[in-house]
């Protein structure tokens, strides 16, 4: 009985990650506002917001932007940055490789300035996490502190309660 | 009929051979910038820089107009900067205040009558894998400078090479192969010039020794220069001088 209980409750929690992706996550801040909040959570010194020209840069497109908006520092000490792209259905799909692809070339193609002139921010590089919130792809070049608060708040407005 | 035959034949070729000389690029050969007559320090002190660490470094050389207080040089606090979409909007210290505010606005503030640019060996891996990456920030930045101060006169270094010197050495690759590497941008620089309508002063040239390496009595640390190796790119720049309109 008791091994019985063990394997339904472990095969249960097999479900939860599952269970997670799909809780349903508001759709109607924009990427902007949730960008506002984020900013104020992560206590980024010298937030800075991408300009139309840089965004098409990261995202290599000559089309019309997406709802999209990126904060960085324009403190050259620090590689602080995150992004909020905001999107749709399917689309979420293409957009996750899109900024992988950003923050692996920004990683491996800058790592010999990084390491020398600021060899403490270059973990944030590397480290940095992309999370999807429903319609929300978010994400982060933080410190593991700093990123641990942005995702919490952005969890906490997007999340229906 | 037939003298109406040629004129109509020959009418549109003419046209054709006019249009394809009006649409050819400005050619890249003319952007470099002439030996002149030396302008010495009257020319020197008309000059602004701002660029990488190397660029930043000549504040602390002292090789400038007050020294190593010297406002000539736009930088950073951190004393570097890497060149990509982000630059005309970076934080650098506008060395007549010491207010820190965004590269376009330190340029609208100074109006430097000579604005001398510096950029390539941070981030050089990525440049090199993708041209593009080099070439169109550095246009974007010239044109911030244009709109920030139109009456402001560019210049473009040319990278400075780096020395054969492995025990204060950084990069993954080898100075020779970042050298060639360096060669590659340089070899970018005249096109980005021309299609800006800035000058190029090519002072990594006497930089160079025999081998292509930074001269050794150049260097400070395999990539920095010394007191001495500034004064030669100097030295350059004062008998290269660029064309300032009246």
């Amino acid at each position: 009985m008791k091994r019985t209980a063990f394997f339904l409750l472990a095969f249960s929690l097999l479900f939860l990650p599952a269970c997670r992706a799909s809780q349903p996550y508001r759709n109607d801040l924009s990427a902007q506002r949730l960008a506002e909040i984020g900013a104020e959570a992560a206590a980024m010194e010298e937030a800075q917001a991408a300009n139309a020209e840089e965004l098409a840069d990261m995202i290599g497109t000559e089309a019309e932007l997406p709802d999209m908006v990126v904060y960085y520092s324009a403190n050259g000490n620090s590689l602080d940055e995150f992004g909020i792209w905001r999107t749709d259905g399917d689309a979420v799909k293409t957009v996750v490789p899109i900024l992988r692809s950003y923050l692996d070339k920004t990683y491996e193609n800058n790592r010999a300035y990084y390491d020398s002139y600021i060899p403490r921010e270059t973990s944030k590089l590397r480290d940095a996490e992309i999370r999807v919130y429903g319609s929300y792809v978010v994400y982060a070049v933080l410190s593991a502190e700093s990123r641990a608060r942005f995702f919490a708040a952005i969890e906490e407005n997007l999340a229906v309660n | 009929m037939k003298p109406i035959v040629a004129f109509f034949k020959t009418v549109p070729t003419v046209l054709l051979l006019l249009a394809l000389l009006l649409t050819l690029p400005i050619s890249a050969d003319g952007v470099f910038t002439e030996r002149s007559e030396n302008g010495g320090t009257a020319y020197r002190n008309r000059l602004f820089f701002f660029g990488e660490s190397t660029t930043a470094h000549l504040r602390s050389r002292g090789v400038l107009e007050g020294g190593t207080s010297t406002d000539r040089v736009i930088a950073a606090r951190s004393g570097t900067m890497m060149l990509n979409r982000r630059t005309p909007s970076a934080h650098v210290v506008e060395p007549r205040s010491g207010k820190e505010m965004t590269v376009t606005e330190a340029v609208a503030a100074l109006r430097p009558e000579i604005l001398v640019l510096s950029f390539g060996l941070n981030g050089i891996v990525g440049f090199l894998s993708a041209k593009e990456s080099y070439t169109e920030p550095y246009r974007a930045l010239i044109r911030s400078v244009r709109k920030a101060s139109p009456e402001t006169v560019v210049i473009l270094q040319t990278v400075y090479p780096v020395a054969n010197d492995p025990s204060e050495w950084k990069f993954h690759q080898s100075p020779a192969e970042i050298n060639r590497g360096i060669e590659r941008l340089n070899g970018w620089l005249p096109e980005i010039a021309a299609s800006e309508g800035a000058f190029l002063a090519d002072t990594a040239s006497v930089l160079r020794d025999g081998d292509g390496f930074l001269r050794k009595d150049y260097s400070a640390d395999g990539i920095h220069l010394t007191r001495e190796g500034y004064e030669q790119v100097l030295l350059y720049l004062e008998t290269h001088m660029a064309e300032v309109p009246e």
